[in-house]
């Protein structure tokens, strides 16, 4: 527990500014949902493309049920998973060992601790997940309570939402962010070799990959999340399992498996860096 | 024994590093390892605390690897440091957590001795930050006290009281070894003293029979290093 404690507090005073990020988001998702101001039933959705361009095939207008689903939908699902992918590249963007630590010799000081750095890594790991998780829960309580304003016939899709999300988010958050973890033991590597390239591109790829995250999560949101078959898939998953039937067990294991090693092999890097 | 060196070596280019080098120390020793800058005095410190990994031989320290037995050893770096917000309060709590055989009540004696403030790290002069390393190091129990240039940035009339007020408190039973360039102030602490030259161990002395010539380990160095780095 005091390990625990130990770097918790650590990365708190490392990250801050990162993590102040976190509740701006969530404050700025309520007002943009309007939680208690806005009537969402007031909006008119009925806008259609401009088909006037010349030669070309005119644009069918947008489905209006697909649009009001994803004006409804799209924030909490879109922003909790905007929450795994950044929680995911924290680690890169905020590097476990930057050119302070390593000038002022605190990772040293960690290395020489009587902790592994396997163990510091899996607690920094548990922190990035119970962090992130409980920050896309509040986003997703919050879009789930701008649904039930609007309309209390969707109580029934908000629990498979929720249903999603946690099997999303324990599937691929400690995946996402024990990739982060290894990128950043590989970025340490480099710059003690000082291969300044490296240690400059990964964060630029980091923001890119967020960016196309992004970008896929709302053409997703828009193209399939909703489809009725995915609903009756998470309901029939959901019976199976309370006929004990062990249907999300077997990703679990292999996403706590896979998070190990990746942690473990960050680990054996950083304690070789030096030498 | 609580350290042996064996045939070690270790290079980071053709020039700079340790040549292979023996020599072994014994518990309830004051080691002085004297060279210029350059000449292998971190590496040696770096290879014992595990910190490096030998390129050939072999390093023991307390009859296992410096990895196995790392908390046999309390190592102040050259470039170790606390993180600059850790006040002397949270750097308390920091090594009691993170190290074993930390000792609460000596880090707390040790810093009211060397008038350590009770401030963050960022907000301290360097020769403060010095002495609450220094503290911090010697607060633990260990087979092994490992300094690598403590009086940096400590003022030339302190440097005396602070080693003096360190080898008081220091337990017999383990022992040290200081590393650094400025001899003078300090020398008559050290039992013995090691002197490298450009990563070669030139000389193993006992202190008490180079005092007996007449001579000082300061002299012995000037003698050593005259001709530079080679």
């Amino acid at each position: 527990m005091g390990l625990f404690r130990v770097i918790a507090w650590l990365e708190s005073k490392r990250m801050k500014y990162l993590l102040i990020l976190l509740p701006l988001i969530a404050i700025g998702t309520g007002v943009f949902l309007g939680i208690g101001k806005i009537d969402l039933t007031n909006i008119d959705y009925s806008f259609e493309y401009n088909s006037s361009s010349s030669g070309g095939m005119p644009s069918p207008p947008l489905s209006f049920n697909v649009l009001e689903q994803v004006l409804k939908f799209g924030p909490p699902i879109v922003l909790s998973f905007f929450a795994l992918m950044a929680g995911g590249f924290l680690a890169v963007l905020a590097p476990f060992r930057g050119d302070r630590e390593w000038s002022e010799g605190q990772f040293q000081l960690l290395r020489l601790s009587k902790h592994s750095m396997l163990s510091i890594l899996l607690v920094r790991l548990t922190l990035y997940v119970l962090t992130f998780w409980l920050f896309a829960t509040i986003i997703l309580t919050m879009g789930s309570i701008a649904i039930l304003r609007v309309d209390d016939d969707y109580t029934m899709l908000i629990k498979d939402a929720y249903t999603m999300f946690q099997i999303g988010f324990w599937t691929y958050g400690p995946l996402i962010m024990s990739l982060g973890i290894f990128i950043d033991s590989i970025r340490t590597a480099y710059y003690m070799k000082g291969s300044k390239i490296v240690t400059n591109i990964i964060p630029i790829l980091g923001w890119l990959v967020i960016g196309l995250a992004i970008s896929d999560a709302f053409q997703f949101v828009q193209g399939k999340l909703f489809d009725p078959w995915l609903f009756t898939a998470i309901r029939d998953v959901t019976l199976l399992g309370d006929t004990g039937i062990p249907m999300f067990k077997e990703p679990l294991l292999l996403t706590v498996l896979t998070s190990f090693v990746l942690c473990y092999l960050g680990s054996r890097i950083l304690e070789e860096v030096e030498a | 024994m609580i350290v042996e060196f064996r045939q070690v070596s270790k290079k980071y280019n053709e020039s700079d590093g340790l040549n292979p080098t023996d020599f072994s120390v014994r518990e309830g020793q004051v080691i002085g390892l004297f060279g210029l800058n350059g000449s292998g005095k971190t590496t040696t410190l770096k290879l014992i605390s595990g910190l490096l990994q030998p390129d050939n031989g072999r390093v023991i320290v307390a009859n296992g690897t410096p990895r196995k037995n790392s908390q046999q050893i309390s190592y102040l770096g050259d470039k170790m440091s606390f993180f600059p917000w850790m006040t002397t309060k949270d750097i308390r709590s920091f090594m009691s957590v993170m190290f074993d055989g930390f000792n609460p009540s000596k880090f707390d004696e040790l810093s009211q001795s060397l008038e350590v403030p009770q401030k963050a790290m960022g907000q301290m002069s360097k020769g403060q930050m010095q002495r609450l390393r220094l503290v911090a190091t010697m607060s633990r129990q260990a087979q092994l006290y490992l300094l690598d240039e403590p009086l940096s940035g400590i003022d030339l009339v302190s440097r005396s009281l602070i080693i003096e007020t360190l080898i008081d408190v220091w337990d017999k039973q383990s022992a040290v070894i200081i590393s650094t360039h400025e001899i003078k102030e300090i020398e008559n602490f050290f039992d013995r003293a090691l002197y490298l030259k450009a990563g070669t161990l030139v000389e193993d002395v006992i202190a008490e029979e180079v005092r007996k010539d007449n001579k000082s380990l300061t002299d012995l160095f000037i003698e050593i290093n005259r001709d530079g780095v080679n």
